[in-house]
């Protein structure tokens, strides 16, 4: 029997190319599909910047220029000038506010339901008026501290900031201020500012869009197209359920968000009463997450790695891709793992950034979707323990902050758990947290294309053969090419518009629109996975427990190396840096 | 992708039970397990200050998080006018970013007491 006999799952070499593949294949779609969203991003927010933004832009950082060449730290006019510059977003314009009306998903909730997709004016004034002593004493207490970080900040600059007690001093009122401030623009605020709302005619409105949207390339590339536009309704339905389920009140404050619950719901359906026919066509699960990734690409932006400067790049950039190369090899050699697919996508999502590193990573070795959801699913449930384990055991130890921040960042797989660990251990911790999370999120373009490139060219063959060049072309999942080549034109772009990059791309195009249509995207993938599942495929890929050992050896590893090349970064080779997050 | 089969034929009603199991798991998860483990002693504090700071915990990328924005400003911000600081004053001051080390008691340096 010849070996493409005995390994019918492995492909032959072929090398050809049809340009005809541009506009039959979905991988060229989600690529058309995704620019589409791009282009129509820019053309809403380029010609409209906030008014006198420029002006802007240069009088807050001139501000904050002369304020740190006046005083040894941060005086709350440079804080003031900071929160101003951090304020300038394209976002907050009118237009966008229609459009995120649109693309808004299901909100908040705790024992009502009903209440992520309706509020009455009578019930936003009921909230607005229990929230508001609260939100009154908030205020007074951060104009109270602000009064007081000025005093303090005056009398030391009457000694021309030589005196160390009184800058002390100083520096302890406008902490006060600050942790003042971040306690008023919390939740008190936003039960305080609750505006009443109704989204239903909007969910309503989006679904014939983004049905028509994915229609266009339906028919090129072999869907029924009636039959996807027929069943898209129940999909999309689901896709809403699962961001109501997310928003309840308790589950939401875990991490269980709408993404976990678009899979478990659907795989409920799926593996109880069974899913109605004519849904079937709308189960497009690859259409939708490859369009979402070529979004996803936009987000990746190359400038932000130098955010927190070389510390952050040493933490991330370093660390992550020993971790996941370690863990793989691990998980191959030692645990001896029967799919290499599982094992890397469990070893992408634990060591870089959970459910957005599974996402790209098992698009691109095309892994099976039981495999994705097993990924996402256990870095859900350890993201949840870690983002309580993890800042008790910091704060408790007395650690630093900006160390500990650092090691959240790097080890704690979502941005949202991140940032809530990272609250805990105060706002310069936080911000370190985030900031590195941030950077490690930006690794995700490289790692979808390193491990599409391996696969192609070293696992998906025959023993023993040679992969020619037009193979590998011929293999590699054309999406990772509009993934990477949005990530590299919106980093080119950011770059050359300097300051205003951050607040019409950053706070516009990205934020303000192109990241809500591919939240969209994902949770319609995500519930095509879990009707489209198998209890019992799932239970056969997690047999012996292999894919959780996987994870805990990894992510044991990933403490303890991001620990010590945090440590080693920030206190012994760039010291400076820690000072100055901490001044 | 490999084609997914669907999974066999089961009793309609069976299959209703099943869901309304599952939905009820789903209940139990929300409003039984998940409060009392946010009420436990080591839990409890960082569940407060999650609530009090309004984050979410179900952002799974950094462009749905608004603290990561501001924290990626506040960090550059003060990085930029750290270095610009020192830089005017010839280096004596604060380093920021370079390979500088401090010296441990320094104005700039970290305290050793509180590092883990």
């Amino acid at each position: 029997m010849s070996e493409e006999a005995q390994h019918p799952e492995m492909v032959a070499d072929r090398g050809k190319w049809e340009w005809s593949e541009l506009y039959r294949k979905e991988d060229w779609w989600a690529i058309w599909l995704g620019f589409l969203v791009l282009a129509v991003g820019l053309v809403i927010f380029l010609p409209r910047p906030p008014s006198e933004m420029r002006e802007k832009l240069a009088a807050t950082e001139a501000a904050m220029a002369a304020e740190a060449a006046r005083a040894p730290f941060q005086t709350v006019e440079w804080y003031q000038a900071n929160d101003t510059r951090s304020g300038l977003r394209a976002r907050n314009e009118p237009y966008a506010g229609v459009l995120a009306r649109w693309l808004d998903t299901p909100g908040a909730w705790t024992a009502n339901p009903l209440e992520s997709l309706y509020l009455s004016e009578s019930a936003a004034a009921a909230r607005r008026s229990a929230a508001e002593p609260a939100y009154q004493a908030a205020q007074e207490e951060t104009a109270r501290a602000l009064a007081g970080a000025r005093e303090a900040q005056e009398a030391a600059a009457a000694a021309a900031f030589a005196d160390a007690v009184l800058n002390e001093r100083a520096e302890s009122a406008i902490r006060e201020w600050r942790l003042a401030r971040e306690a008023e623009r919390g939740t008190v605020r936003t039960l305080a500012t609750v505006q009443a709302y109704n989204k239903i005619p909007y969910l309503a409105g989006l679904l014939v869009l983004i049905m028509l949207f994915f229609s266009i390339g339906a028919g090129f590339i072999g869907i029924d197209t009636v039959g996807f536009m027929r069943g898209f309704w129940f999909v999309f339905a689901l896709a809403v359920a699962a961001w109501i389920v997310g928003g309840q009140a308790n589950l939401e404050s875990w991490g269980f968000g709408g993404l976990i619950w678009a899979i478990l719901g659907g795989m409920l359906i799926s593996n109880t009463v069974g899913v109605p026919e004519f849904v079937r066509p709308a189960l497009q699960t690859e259409y939708f997450i490859k369009t979402g990734l070529v979004l996803l690409g936009a987000e990746i932006l190359f400038s932000k790695i130098l955010a927190i400067g070389q510390p952050g790049i040493f933490v991330t950039w370093v660390v992550t891709p020993i971790v996941l190369v370690s863990t793989y090899v691990f998980g191959q050699r030692v645990l001896k793992m029967e799919s290499k697919t599982l094992n890397i996508t469990v070893s992408a999502d634990m060591s870089v950034c959970g459910v957005s590193a599974a996402i790209a990573t098992a698009a691109a070795c095309r892994a099976k979707k039981e495999e994705l959801t097993i990924a996402v699913g256990m870095s859900m449930l350890f993201t949840a323990v870690m983002m309580i384990a993890l800042p008790t055991f910091i704060v408790s130890v007395g650690m630093h902050p900006v160390l500990g921040g650092a090691w959240i960042g790097g080890t704690v797989d979502s941005t949202g758990a991140v940032v809530a660990a990272g609250a805990f251990l105060g706002e310069t911790g936080m911000f370190v947290a985030a900031t590195i999370k941030m950077i490690q999120n930006v690794m995700i373009g490289v790692i979808a294309f390193g491990v599409a490139v391996y696969w192609c060219s070293r696992v998906d063959c025959l023993p023993g053969q040679k992969v020619s060049k037009m193979e590998i072309w011929y293999r590699f999942p054309k999406f990772v090419l509009g993934f990477i080549a949005a990530s590299i034109i919106f980093s080119a772009i950011l770059s050359a518009m300097g300051g205003a990059g951050d607040v019409m791309i950053d706070q516009g195009v990205l934020r303000g629109f192109s990241v809500l249509v591919r939240d969209w995207f994902f949770i319609l993938a995500f519930a095509s996975i879990g009707l489209s599942s198998d209890f019992r495929e799932m239970a056969h890929q997690f047999k012996g427990g292999k894919p959780a050992i996987l994870y805990v050896c990894g992510q044991t590893l990933n403490l303890a190396l991001t620990l010590t090349v945090a440590y080693i970064m920030f206190f012994k080779i760039f010291p400076g840096v820690t000072a100055s997050l901490m001044n | 992708m490999p084609v997914d089969h669907p999974p066999r034929g089961r009793g309609r009603l069976s299959g209703w039970l099943r869901l309304c199991v599952g939905l009820g798991a789903i209940w139990l998860l929300a409003y039984v397990v998940l409060p009392w483990g946010a009420g436990l002693r080591l839990v409890r504090p960082v569940m407060d200050v999650l609530a009090a700071s309004g984050a979410e915990a179900t952002h799974y990328f950094y462009t749905q998080s608004e603290e990561t924005a501001v924290a990626q400003m506040y960090v550059r911000n003060t990085l930029a006018t750290s270095r610009e600081t020192a830089g005017q004053r010839g280096g004596s001051g604060t380093a920021a970013g370079s390979g500088q080390s401090a010296v441990p008691g320094q104005r700039g340096a970290p305290e050793g007491s509180e590092e883990g």
